[in-house]
């Protein structure tokens, strides 16, 4: 209900703004003498747009479109048992530039400053080396959005997350007695269920990490909790709600949501295999990519 | 990305074919899953029929590999250089836990180390050769009566058997895993490879049910780079 009203109101708000636009084209640069001043337009934000590659394809991974058989499995009736491979099937942003409501994610400055150098790098050709580039788990939630499958299982005190991509593994411990103190790249999952929603909160990544293919920014310190429901609207998904909370560079929490499509035939998974490329020390393995600078973040 | 290609080709084939064929018992599948070890950690597989069946080209290729790595020259093995997937049959000789998910479709092999993971394809369709093969193959499985029946086969060729075999990606690797009392697991692995081998030679592997407890987030390549190998070398 909350991201139908959260859309309604990313709905209502373009609507607002395309008017306002309209009445400004018919008022005209500048305005009539003695009439209305257009605003000023605000360019503080020029250097927060995606990267080149993103422009026009959506994304680097169409949505798979093929069907599921019709006489495919189906998810359990169990509204809490979500076993089974899912694939995101909505286009990779490569920039998470609109929070659930339509707004730009709320950046402090120096979150903007971080972004911008990283854009700036992909747009010099010069990007930076990161988690996924170097075949290290990429931590939340970059390792979900890559249209490429997961696997749930579930068990009494534990659901384990296999991905293909990074052949990743994310343990959700419904049982905080059971998890690990120590930090990883992954970060520590904790999850409980609140009605029929499995609600996971994510924290003690041992490093900083990339929660999109831009290089928006999370610190070590962050918590990533995600609201997860299985909906059946004319084929099952799971609709995964993540809330992003990082003072260190954001002004306050922000959530954005995403679908992920029952896909019973992807429980085979390719061979994900980065170590051949990235493990070879014979070669530049960093394929062009150049370090990030150290501790440049600083507003 | 070929890979990745190919997993998109894959799903086309399950699309094709227009159903699902489901395996003819799963219930009898319920026993082998859970978290399993290697009884007695091993970086070779001993062959239970002989010595290991050679060609001529093979052997000194062997030999070539057992006198690099005495001298610590690991640059014939991926896993050790690279950390790349020791893929099939050598994952059966991991030393880390693991765990079999068994599920109508697919059977899933989790392992600890470095995260990875197999899956044997139960649908009962058959896979066409691909353009390059994977360190873990195709696997595709069948139950007879409670034993796991897999064939793997289009196998790269840059992987080895164990720390030292090669093979060529005419490799197939049949197994038949079964329970020898309720905490113990025996995979017996048949190689079939006559560009390698003379003749196809048998081997098996026991594994001992561990408590089921969550596995540790393992990096190889954190391990490498710290100077540590990849896998423990045990003497033969």
């Amino acid at each position: 209900m909350r991201f139908a009203l959260s859309r309604l109101r990313a709905v209502t708000v373009g609507l607002v703004m395309a008017l306002a636009s309209t009445a400004l084209a018919q008022i005209g640069p500048g305005g009539p003498p003695g009439g209305l001043t257009p605003p000023p337009v605000d360019h503080s934000f020029d250097d927060l747009k995606p990267s080149p590659n993103a422009i026009g394809l959506g994304g680097i991974f169409p949505p798979l479109a093929t069907p599921v058989p019709p006489n495919a499995p189906q998810p359990a009736s169990d509204p809490r048992d979500l076993e089974g491979a899912w694939v995101h099937t909505e286009s990779l942003s490569f920039l998470i530039d609109k929070d659930i409501d339509g707004m730009r994610p709320p950046y402090n400055p120096r979150g903007h400053k971080l972004l911008a150098k990283r854009l700036k790098s992909i747009a010099d050709s010069k990007p930076f080396l990161n988690a996924s580039s170097t075949c290290h788990p990429p931590g939340l939630p970059w390792q979900q959005d890559l249209n490429f499958p997961f696997l749930i299982f579930q068990s009494k005190n534990r659901i384990d997350v296999l991905y293909q991509e990074y052949h990743g593994l994310q343990t959700i411990y419904m049982n905080p007695a059971d998890a690990p103190k120590t930090a990883s790249y992954m970060g520590t999952s904790i999850g409980h269920w609140d009605g029929d929603t499995l609600v996971v909160v994510t924290k003690g990544m041992k490093n900083p990490i990339w929660i999109d293919v831009d290089g928006t920014p999370a610190s070590a310190n962050a918590v990533i909790t995600q609201r997860i429901r299985k909906v059946d609207e004319g084929g099952w998904s799971l609709r995964i709600e993540t809330t992003l909370d990082d003072p260190t560079y954001y002004t306050h929490p922000w959530s954005w949501v995403r679908d992920f499509g029952w896909r019973p035939e992807d429980q085979i998974f390719s061979e994900y295999d980065c170590e051949t490329q990235v493990g070879d020390k014979s070669n530049n393995s960093n394929a062009g990519l150049v370090p990030e600078p150290a501790a440049d973040d600083k507003p | 990305m070929i890979s990745n290609l190919r997993g998109y080709a894959l799903a086309g084939v399950v699309m094709a074919a227009g159903a699902v064929v489901l395996p003819a018992d799963p219930a009898a599948a319920v026993s082998i899953e859970g978290t399993w070890k290697i009884s007695t950690p091993a970086s070779s597989f001993t062959p239970t029929d002989g010595p290991i069946p050679f060609t001529a080209d093979t052997k000194k290729q062997y030999e070539d590999n057992q006198a690099a790595s005495a001298k610590g020259d690991f640059s014939f093995d991926r896993t050790q250089s690279r950390c790349s997937s020791p893929g099939v049959p050598r994952l059966a000789l991991t030393p880390l836990p693991f765990r079999i998910w068994v599920r109508p479709l697919a059977i899933t092999f989790q392992y600890e180390w470095n995260r990875l993971n197999r899956t044997v394809d139960m649908t009962g369709r058959t896979f066409a050769a691909p353009f390059a093969g994977p360190a873990i193959g195709f696997s595709e499985g069948h139950w007879e009566g409670s034993t796991l029946v897999i064939k793997g086969q289009y196998f790269s060729e840059d992987t080895l058997i164990d720390d030292l075999v090669p093979h060529s990606d005419s490799m197939v690797v049949d197994e038949r895993l079964h329970l020898k009392g309720a905490n113990t697991l025996e995979d017996d692995l048949t190689i079939t490879d006559p560009d390698s081998f003379t003749r196809p030679w048998h081997t098996k592997v026991t594994y001992t049910r561990q408590p089921d407890q969550a596995f540790a987030e393992d990096v190889c390549l954190d391990r490498l780079n710290a100077g540590q190998m990849p896998l423990p070398l045990i003497k033969r």
